[in-house]
């Protein structure tokens, strides 16, 4: 059993948005994580999110696929998502279970997110 | 096999093949006229085994046969002492997995267990000693041949897995780039092994390019693509870059016949282009040492 305040923890940087990942994803943990970032985004606009999943060993289709609609949802609203430090566990049975992630931008670790988001935001200026 | 018995498990035994306390008693007693002679009984079986075609493979050192007499002697003894615990059944398994681990074949192993029963024949005197014996026998046989077949049943596993191994092998050909080549054929379990393996080469070794070449496919069906498609995704989402080198005419020309999707993945047609874009991706440069 999950303590009831558990929750997505959202660490706010200059331009990036940190959401820790290490519990279950149940709907009620979604729905908060989804007000919670939303509402940051409307309130201080910050152009790139990184959801860091190393604290995570399991995780079903359905969690990633409701994680994927709030990363779509701030796709919307001008946020570009980076799914980093998935463990092969989770890849390969996400694979197995033929979850569409096409749009999925993923990195190997928070380090290789920020490089990738260092390249984007010269793009973007230039 | 390792596994201890316990004396339940003995009395199953016997109970499976009828064996009762008394089989065992008219067991012992033929064994009080079998046992004084049977080193001259093991010399006539050997007259015997010289002539098998397994001799000159097993039994061509002198001393060697020696110990393999004073063994067989021993076998007898036991047997004929009619006292069947979990010592005996334990002798009988380590037999087994003797005979597997040199690797003598079972119809062998039954012709000279057939062959000891003729030499025998001479000191049975009325059915009940015969059928005692049988069962005892028949008993021995099957805890041995169990046995047998657990060692080489071990054996086979361990080949398929050394094969498995062979059979993905991921290398890491410079600091974030990794290599598979895949030769053969690709089916589903390969090909799974194969995800498993890279994706937990990728996570150990942080590696960001992977070259899969498939040069040496045998065949590339829609199955097959697929199974790749599948595999560049998963390196994807590890946020690793993946590139399919070999794409050779041939298989390029299936891929766009059978309608394969495969937007989503970069390929080259030979694996020196997919190493400079590798190397590019990781910041290498390669070029030509003037003289």
């Amino acid at each position: 059993m999950q303590a009831s305040n558990a929750k997505i923890v959202l660490n706010k940087m200059s331009r990036v948005l940190i959401a820790t990942i290490q519990i279950a994803l149940t709907s009620e943990v979604l729905e908060n994580f989804k007000a919670e970032l939303l509402h940051n985004i409307e309130n201080e606009f910050k152009p790139f999110l990184i959801l860091d999943f190393s604290g995570m060993d399991m995780m079903d289709a359905s969690e990633f696929e409701n994680l994927q609609k709030i990363t779509q949802m701030a796709y919307l609203m001008g946020v570009k998502s980076y799914y980093v430090s998935l463990s092969p566990g989770i890849v390969a049975s996400l694979i197995q279970m033929e979850v569409n992630i096409d749009k999925v931008h993923s990195a190997l670790n928070a380090e290789e997110a920020f490089k990738f988001i260092e390249c984007d935001t010269r793009e973007i200026s230039s | 096999m390792s596994s201890e018995i316990s004396s339940t498990e003995v009395q199953a035994i016997l109970d499976e093949y009828s064996i009762t306390p008394k089989d065992l008693k008219i067991v012992s007693k033929v064994g009080k006229k079998v046992i004084p002679q049977i080193s001259k009984h093991i010399e006539e079986f050997y007259v015997w085994l010289e002539k098998r075609e397994e001799w000159p493979q097993y039994f061509t050192d002198p001393t060697k046969v020696i110990q393999l007499k004073a063994l067989q002697g021993k076998y007898w003894e036991i047997f004929f002492k009619g006292e069947v615990d979990c010592k005996y059944i334990e002798n009988r398994r380590f037999i087994g997995e003797l005979h597997a681990k040199i690797g003598l074949s079972l119809p062998a192993y039954f012709a000279g267990l057939t062959r000891f029963f003729d030499i025998f024949a001479s000191d049975i005197s009325n059915a009940d000693e015969f059928c005692a014996i049988n069962r005892l026998s028949h008993m021995d046989a099957a805890v041995t041949v169990e046995s047998y077949n657990y060692i080489t049943n071990e054996k086979i596993a361990e080949q398929g897995k050394a094969i498995m191994e062979m059979s993905t092998p991921v290398t890491a050909i410079w600091e974030g780039v990794l290599m598979l080549p895949i030769v053969g054929i690709l089916d589903s379990k390969r090909a799974q092994e194969l995800m498993h393996n890279i994706l937990m080469k990728i996570n150990s070794t942080q590696a960001k390019v992977v070259i899969l070449d498939i040069s040496g496919v045998a065949v590339v069906d829609t199955a097959v693509a697929n199974h790749i498609i599948k595999i560049t995704k998963a390196t994807k989402l590890m946020g690793c870059i993946c590139t399919v080198s070999g794409v050779s005419p041939a298989i390029a020309q299936t891929i766009v016949e059978l309608g394969i999707d495969v937007d989503s993945i970069s390929t080259t047609a030979s694996l020196k282009d997919a190493l400079k874009f590798s190397f590019e991706r990781v910041g290498v440069s390669i070029s030509e040492i003037k003289k």
